[in-house]
């Protein structure tokens, strides 16, 4: 395999690029583009591509075309693509931390709690409104989240199964009020939380757009970083301990970042599953790298997929808005499958 | 030549002064301070029961509406929840389908260019995209009694002279089967009624059962409720065990046409939840189970009052009955 390193910060940070990986993620980042224009391009409100670039230009043909592309279509997409890569980053983090190809945020009780607290305001105090759920759904994330790994830590130290089979365990009681609230709420309060629980981006602005940005600045260098503990535990404890690694302390510190992440991604637009746990082994079938490109391709993928699932959920059947999550089930899962059963069947040969 | 410019200058202010509405403002239910024209010409919903159906009997200008969809009714087609099964009303070029009730599309709105915007209280997370098209009002409308809704949603389009016109009517009939019942009857506080719906999880109970519960009340039936029933909160399941506790002189239940839910399939539902149900309660023992369309019951509109008004009165006051012993 053809690669080149690419070192930054005194040595700190280095990166060893795999060639076919890098044009991957060139690729991968002209896709991004590309759905970026075509979402701008396509919606309900009749606009053909110059009014769409006068409009970003600054010579609108009306108001409502401004608004059009800047209020909805913009921070949509842009909020499609941050979500998608942090959903698939702390997926892709959570399976190399707990060594469980079928890690992702659920199993941290993050999506979990967003929904018990959202479900929860929606049904018995739809009059707290609706501007608050981002808010409230961090705030369930964060608190299920740290229960969970409360609960899987001992006096020993944190162990993967433990970590496991408790985040299990919570996510699932939770997940039992959520339903009971569902069935016995209000009928119309239920299919509005509903649509939020499908995870949704048909609502965000700017104000998400900045949210993500102001995480993403913070927390993904933080990943980069954790490259390098992240690619000795993956050997298993021993190894990464004999490697220098103090690995309880990287082990809690990756998953808090994970957590924060993808907390941040419910908050934003509702409880979006299968990204992180698709993105992380797509990105691995796209190209073999090391874990610090593999993240890179990882956030990368899990961009495209929601930016995607978005586009189609918009335009496919409008004016009825598919809610993201439904449509990333819908298209990665085939996918999935179908890139498990072709290296299958590469290995059989 | 004096005085064709004073004509021009008076067509001119005449015109301006049409063409610029006055607004006044409002607080909705969110809180929001909104600025919304006092006689709104295009005006767009995203509910289609609450919000669209009573606009549609007041002939509001409606130009979008949030729908919903079923295969089992209006032929597959999105329909209005309310207005499609009370006035058979569709969606067409002058009454535009913005999407799900839930989640309306905003560029179709954008593109109505409506000059006020009414969207449910409890789905107003999208409050700010709609409010950057135009004057934006989210509303509780579950959560008044009906009656007052009515009135709230009448007055927020400037329409209050119409919606009273229409309650008018519903007074004049209300008169008149109040002689029916005090003839055939006497004192209706002793026909006693409860409106239940039986589930998988139970026999569902409210306080507030739409139209049933306002005409109901409007009689002076005695109401058996949900709270009389010593449930938590103002609705719930009763469970199958406790069944006797609905004994009435009449219960009232509801079928679903939207869902393709014919009346037969409601009593279904009751024979296969509680068994026996027709030799255990007084209601059906005497043929005194009704079953009527939901979308009557749940119908936001002057025009649900005048029907449920007329079920009852046939159903109760113009037939003989058993009446429950005491």
């Amino acid at each position: 395999m053809s690669t080149t390193t690419l070192i930054g910060f005194g040595g700190r940070l280095a990166l060893r690029v795999p060639y076919r990986a890098a044009l991957v993620s060139l690729g991968l980042t002209f896709a991004i583009i590309g759905v970026l224009t075509w979402s701008l391009m396509t919606g309900s409100y009749p606009l053909d591509s110059t009014q769409v670039w006068a409009t970003l230009f600054g010579n609108s043909p009306s108001d409502t075309a401004s608004t059009v592309v800047w209020e909805f279509r913009f921070p949509r997409t842009l909020v499609a693509l941050l979500v998608g890569a942090f959903l698939a980053l702390s997926g892709a983090a959570l399976q190399y931390v707990t060594r469980n190809p079928l890690a992702d945020p659920s199993l941290v009780g993050v999506s979990q709690g967003a929904a018990l607290v959202v479900v929860s305001v929606t049904i018995l105090a739809p009059g707290m409104g609706s501007y608050l759920r981002p808010i409230l759904a961090f705030g369930g994330s964060l608190a299920v989240a740290a229960l969970i790994l409360l609960a899987s830590s001992s006096r020993r130290g944190g162990d993967t199964l433990r970590f496991i089979l408790m985040g299990i365990g919570v996510a699932a009681l939770i997940s039992s009020f959520t339903s009971a609230l569902l069935t016995y709420g209000d009928i119309d309060r239920a299919m509005s939380a509903l649509g939020w629980l499908a995870g949704s981006v048909h609502s965000v602005g700017w104000d998400e757009v900045r949210w993500l940005s102001v995480t993403a600045f913070f927390v993904i260098p933080a990943f980069m970083a954790a490259a390098r503990p992240l690619s000795a535990i993956r050997f298993g404890e021993d190894v990464a301990t004999g490697l220098g690694i103090r690995v309880r302390m990287a082990r809690w510190g990756l998953i808090i970042l994970a957590v924060a992440l993808a907390a941040t991604a419910v908050a934003a637009v509702g409880a979006l599953g299968f990204v992180g746990l698709v993105a992380p082994h797509l990105a691995r079938r796209l190209a073999h790298s090391g874990v610090g490109m593999h993240l890179v391709l990882t956030g990368l993928t899990g961009a495209l997929l929601v930016g995607l699932a978005d586009f189609a959920g918009r335009a496919a059947f409008a004016p009825i808005q598919i809610p993201a999550g439904l449509v990333t089930a819908i298209i990665g899962v085939p996918v999935f499958v179908a890139l498990i059963l072709r290296t299958q069947a590469r290995s059989q040969l | 030549m004096k005085t064709l410019v004073w004509a021009t200058a008076t067509l001119f202010a005449v015109t301006s002064s049409a063409l610029a509405q006055d607004t006044r403002t409002v607080t909705d239910d969110l809180g929001n301070v909104v600025e919304i024209p006092v006689t709104p010409q295009r005006i767009v919903v995203s509910r289609s029961d609450c919000l669209a159906t009573p606009l549609i009997e007041l002939g509001a200008p409606l130009i979008g509406a949030g729908s919903m969809q079923d295969d089992r009714f209006n032929n597959g087609k999105p329909f209005i929840r309310g207005a499609t099964a009370l006035y058979g009303t569709q969606f067409d070029a002058d009454l535009v389908d913005i999407g799900f009730i839930n989640q309306p599309d905003p560029e179709i709105i954008a593109a109505l260019e409506p000059d006020l915007i009414l969207i449910a209280a409890w789905a107003a997370d999208n409050y700010d995209q709609l409010s950057a098209i135009a004057p934006t009002y989210a509303a509780a409308c579950f959560d008044p009694p009906l009656k007052e809704w009515l009135a709230t949603l009448a007055d927020l389009v400037g329409m209050t002279a119409e919606h009273d016109r229409l309650m008018a009517s519903y007074t004049f009939k209300l008169a008149n089967t109040r002689a029916v019942f005090a003839d055939r009857i006497g004192d209706p506080a002793d026909v006693s009624v409860v409106f239940a719906d039986p589930f998988d999880e139970g026999i569902y109970v409210a306080d507030d059962y739409g139209t049933f519960t306002v005409v109901a009340d409007d009689l002076g039936l005695s109401r058996i409720t949900a709270t009389d029933l010593g449930m938590l909160t103002d609705n719930g399941n009763l469970s199958f065990e406790l069944v006797e506790e609905l004994d009435a002189d009449f219960i009232f239940s509801s079928h679903q046409s939207f869902f393709g839910q014919p009346p037969s399939h409601q009593m279904e539902v009751w024979r296969s939840n509680v068994p026996g149900f027709d030799d255990l309660l007084h209601a059906p023992r005497n043929n005194q189970l009704v079953i009527v369309d939901r979308s009557l019951v749940r119908a936001f509109a002057v025009d649900g009052l005048n029907t449920m008004l007329a079920v009852l009165t046939s159903q109760i006051a113009e037939r003989d009955f058993v009446p429950l012993a005491e």
